[in-house]
């Protein structure tokens, strides 16, 4: 079964032009996708799309097997909590410590203090900052930032994973030890879904593509992908 | 550990940050000064109105005309004189036997001098005039006084009586007008914080948007993010209501200290019960909490489901 299905999703915002027209895709389960396309091209939108803030226009999306046209609204929360976000900007709260912005995850989700303190601070570790737990984020460099943003990303052991412009902001070095911290994460079984417009990245990690054009998408397969 | 909780439940989104973050408190201060100060006026008028009433309707007055009015000039005749005071003898035996007196007194001519020479205006004096008979009588609890009235008809038709009912029908209007002012104006200052703190709780959703909006995308429930406006919301109510009851009870203080030196009968002194007490303290903090509360919920509920 795919984890995620869209069959013929168009997006518009209000009144105006479609951004994106009958998307057709497939994600199974354990996959990796580079979300690629020149600036304009809807890789936003799409974005959007895949992590529910925003419903489509017309056409069918489905999550682990549910329709969204119809599930529940109080079901949404759920369905987010199986999809880790790393947004572009980060959207780190800059009051909290790191430790509480990678708690925010397990605190929605309900989780006990007791787990929250065990997972939180083993993540940290993990990603290189079992150090700087108690700074905020606005004292800390921006891949530190970024760390944080994953760890609160997969904190919850998502079933899908969304990076928005992940390199973006980030020296060539730092990107790819990150494009090597996602590439864990899928080998842990995680799907994965980078939005970028580094080639670098793309032709050095060989996955499938989601290639979008004037709001179409086309698919590219690993072995037809450039770094093939 | 009370701490940890709170801050587990309020600093998730960073309320107490920005612009306008002490409305709130403000709203509730006043709110609960206004509503504290028209409960205090209620009681006062209740506990005023009670002592008018109780002073006057166990009362009634008999007045016997005097032997000649300053009209008729001239001294009286010793016949009505004689008529005059038999009158106020057959009075006064009738009431001193009567079951539903408690007490009957012939009021002095000083004492009906003094009750008169107000309404004379300086340099006018009193002592030309003739003077009615005026007996007080102190009825006994459950009297039949329209029995009385009778009764004091039939032995000196004469006489006027008065039960002061039309004073207290005054009183009572005007004191039921008064507590359905305060009440009314009650209402409008509690609608008026409701709409305050709807709005000052839309703008914060508005100025913590983009936190909402991230709490919202990884998964927390409408519940949890409208948890935490509720408990800010809270926090802000219970500081601003004990700010404006700490007011309104040092102002009840310095009415109470201008005004203790006014005589009884014109001001009554206020005793209340501890149970008004307990209704003055708690109720504006417990129904200003209540409402910023329940106005903080539904108001982020209802702007939480417009979003995906």
């Amino acid at each position: 079964m795919a984890l995620v299905k869209f069959s013929n999703v168009a997006l518009r915002y209000d009144t105006g032009p479609y951004v994106l027209h009958d998307i057709n895709f497939e994600l199974e389960a354990g996959s990796f996708h580079f979300l690629t396309g020149p600036s304009g091209a809807g890789k936003t939108s799409l974005m959007k799309l895949l992590y529910v803030a925003q419903k489509p226009t017309r056409g069918m999306i489905s999550f682990f097997g549910m329709d969204l046209a119809t599930t529940a609204r109080k079901t949404m929360p759920e369905i987010r909590r199986q999809i880790g976000i790393v947004f572009q900007d980060f959207r780190l709260f800059n009051h909290l410590s790191a430790f509480d912005n990678v708690a925010l995850s397990l605190r929605v989700a309900g989780q006990t203090e007791k787990n929250i303190k065990k997972n939180v601070t083993e993540l940290l570790k993990w990603v290189g900052l079992g150090d700087k737990m108690a700074c905020q984020p606005n004292v800390l460099s921006g891949g530190e930032q970024q760390r944080i943003a994953i760890a609160r990303a997969v904190i919850n052991r998502p079933k899908l994973l969304l990076a928005d412009e992940p390199t973006g902001n980030i020296d060539d070095n730092i990107g790819i030890k990150l494009m090597t911290l996602f590439e864990e994460l899928h080998r842990h079984g995680t799907t994965v879904v980078i939005a970028t417009h580094d080639e670098d990245i793309v032709r050095r990690f060989p996955h499938p593509q989601m290639r979008l054009e004037h709001g179409t998408l086309e698919m590219i397969p690993k072995a037809h992908s450039k770094a093939a | 550990m009370a701490k940890k909780a709170l801050k587990k439940y309020c600093y998730d989104i960073s309320l107490s940050e920005g612009a306008g973050a002490h409305l709130v408190s403000w709203v509730t201060g006043l709110m609960v000064f206004f509503v504290t100060l028209a409960l205090l006026v209620n009681f006062s008028l209740a506990t005023i109105t009670k002592t008018w009433v109780t002073g006057l309707s166990g009362a009634l007055t008999v007045e016997i005309k005097p032997p000649l009015s300053p009209k008729e000039g001239g001294e009286p005749s010793s016949q009505s004189q004689k008529k005059f005071e038999n009158s106020v003898h057959r009075v006064l035996t009738l009431l001193k036997d009567n079951a539903a007196v408690s007490e009957a007194r012939l009021m002095t001519d000083a004492e009906i001098r003094s009750l008169i020479q107000p309404w004379m205006g300086p340099g006018v004096t009193v002592d030309a005039v003739y003077l009615p008979a005026l007996i007080d009588i102190k009825l006994t609890p459950n009297a039949d006084v329209a029995r009385l009235q009778s009764d004091l008809k039939a032995v000196e038709p004469d006489a006027g009586i008065d039960s002061h009912t039309d004073t207290l029908d005054d009183v009572k209007a005007l004191v039921k007008t008064a507590s359905l002012f305060v009440l009314l104006l009650t209402s409008v200052i509690v609608v008026l914080a409701v709409v305050a703190i709807s709005g000052i709780v839309r703008s914060k959703l508005l100025i913590h948007e983009s936190e909402v909006e991230t709490l919202h995308l990884i998964g927390a429930s409408d519940e949890y993010i409208a948890r935490q406006f509720r408990m800010h919301t809270l926090r802000g109510t219970l500081k601003g209501a004990l700010i404006g009851l700490v007011c309104t009870l040092a102002i009840l203080l310095v009415i109470g200290s201008l005004t203790h030196t006014l005589d009884d009968t014109i001001l009554p002194h206020l005793k209340w019960a501890p149970l008004q007490w307990l209704l003055v303290v708690v109720s504006p903090i417990a129904v200003g909490s209540l409402i910023a509360h329940l106005t903080a919920q539904a108001t982020v509920l209802k702007e939480l489901s417009k979003l995906t």
